[in-house]
């Protein structure tokens, strides 16, 4: 049998109200006599810190109107007797993995996409195992019973409308989404539900008359294009179901940068401690950069005010570097010419175009010390992996004011959110 | 059987295998009296999994203060602690 592209069966595993669902499964194996679920509870951050926010919330929460993403006295306003419970990384990284396990003992190829979400290659296993449908209930089901908590499972030709079909009804169900079913289970929906269609997009969208998925799948694409350029044609191919990456194995990371960021306990209104925060971002990113054997020539800083307006400002090396010192000097520059003297409530730094470390292009406007400050470096990084991070910090933060290494979540395999398929 | 999950010491028995068999427990009560309870029969055994964490249940029968009672051991794998979660 030929497979081609149209005639692939990909499903898409997506724990429902991931976070929440863990906690309260965890709740009741020690001995808890509530769930969770049943009762209106969000998973939201520390208010004393500023990164109250909802993280996740039960569906008994949803009539309240409490919203993923608000703040968490909103949250309070409209449901009083609300439970709030703390994330606890580490209990999501052990359900995430055991989910993981569970899979690998069907299926062979298998690709996490996020902590609470998996793709799988389901083509060509018909014959030996059943339907697709039918399958996807026994894993359901398994899953269920096994480890507690549930989840959706999404059937379709391509990762996207596997995805699509998974967001359909929860929680607890199978949902397929082939190619004829799109017209009608995929187009009636609005824009905002596809994927990659934020509330940027669905804002721009609605300007050229564009409401549903549908609506969406008929434009022509020239006029997209010429709008949102070549993320235009994306969105027009997904609204259309056309999608054709593979289902990658556990090895394949498609990573074009990374960044940490941190919301800061207070409000930051001198460049001193924002030159230190920026430090203390640099050091976590340049040490990742380095852990995974890459140098970068893009480096870029965020910024958000206690507005909530958030700006950033990048630029390119002229050479690429891995070197923490380097990094910062950038971080610093770009800064200064960004920051418009405002109270500052957010700060980011991100690198991009990365390249392998084993090959650099040197140039004769390379900084001085280049070979000594990547030695400290090496020499740091090693004693922060035998020691724990903490074991060596710059003196600057000493005072333990400030973390000093700022960003993440604390548990360094956590998988983020991605937009690549 | 009332839940309790009360922490406990425990004396088990760690076969060839990898089979752990509870053999007797000290339970401290609110006055830090101790009392030692023997395990007689177990009649299950099976691995919890929920929410990824590991933990192996052993439903046990045990004479306590002169009568036969069932109890509910649990032995959670990621901390090496043992339970005695209901009885």
């Amino acid at each position: 049998m030929t497979l081609n592209k149209n005639n692939r069966i990909i499903m898409h595993i997506d724990v429902n109200s991931a976070y929440l669902s863990w906690q309260a499964v965890y709740e009741l194996q020690q001995g808890s006599n509530r769930d969770l679920r049943n009762i209106p509870a969000v998973i939201g951050g520390s208010i004393a810190d500023r990164r109250g926010i909802v993280l996740a919330k039960s569906i008994p929460a949803k009539p309240y109107g409490i919203k993923t993403g608000e703040v968490l006295w909103e949250a309070r306003q409209k449901c009083p007797q609300l439970v709030v419970i703390p994330p606890n990384y580490q209990l999501y990284m052990k359900c995430s993995k055991a989910l993981g396990e569970l899979l690998k003992e069907h299926f062979p190829s298998i690709q996490r996409f996020s902590i609470d979400e998996f793709f799988l290659d389901y083509t060509g296993m018909e014959a030996h195992y059943g339907e697709a449908v039918e399958t996807a209930n026994k894993i359901k089901n398994r899953v269920k019973e096994e480890l507690g908590f549930t989840v959706n499972i999404g059937i379709g030709n391509n990762k996207l409308t596997a995805k699509m079909a998974g967001e359909l009804k929860k929680p607890d169900l199978v949902h397929t989404l082939w190619q004829h079913e799109i017209k009608d289970k995929m187009w009636p929906l609005s824009v905002g539900e596809l994927f990659m269609v934020g509330r940027k997009t669905k804002k721009k969208l609605k300007e050229l008359n564009i409401h549903t998925i549908g609506d969406l799948a008929t434009t022509d694409i020239k006029l997209l294009q010429g709008k949102l350029k070549s993320f235009g044609r994306l969105i027009w191919a997904y609204a259309n179901g056309i999608e054709d990456t593979p289902v990658y194995g556990e090895n394949h990371v498609p990573m074009k940068g990374m960044g940490n960021s941190s919301t800061i306990k207070f409000d930051v209104e001198d460049r001193t401690t924002a030159y230190k925060i920026l430090l203390s971002l640099t050091e976590s990113v340049a040490l990742r950069l380095r852990d995974a054997n890459c140098c970068c020539s893009l480096v870029s800083v965020s910024v958000r005010n206690t507005d909530l307006l958030s700006y950033s400002h990048q630029r390119q090396l002229f050479s690429a570097t891995n070197i923490t010192n380097e990094i910062y000097k950038t971080v610093k520059e770009l800064f200064d010419e960004c920051w418009k003297g405002e109270k500052i409530r957010h700060l980011g730094v991100r690198i991009g175009e990365l390249s392998s470390d084993q090959v650099t292009q040197l140039s004769l406007f390379d900084g001085k010390n280049q070979e000594k400050n990547r030695a400290l470096d090496q020499v740091i990084d090693g004693l922060r992996d035998k020691y724990g991070k903490p074991s060596v910090i710059r003196g600057i933060f000493a005072d333990g004011e400030i973390v000093p290494l700022l960003g993440g979540v604390g548990e360094e395999e956590y998988p983020m959110m991605s937009s690549i398929l | 059987m009332k839940l309790l999950r009360k922490p406990i010491e425990m004396v088990a028995w760690f076969d060839y295998e990898g089979n752990t068999t509870p053999v007797k427990f000290r339970i401290t009560n609110e006055v830090q009296e101790n009392t030692v309870i023997k395990i007689n029969r177990i009649i299950k055994r099976e691995m919890d999994k929920f929410a990824g964490n590991r933990m192996m249940k052993y439903t046990c029968e045990s004479c306590v203060n002169g009568e036969i009672r069932l109890l509910e051991l649990r032995y959670e794998l990621d901390t090496c602690r043992w339970f005695l979660y209901k009885m």
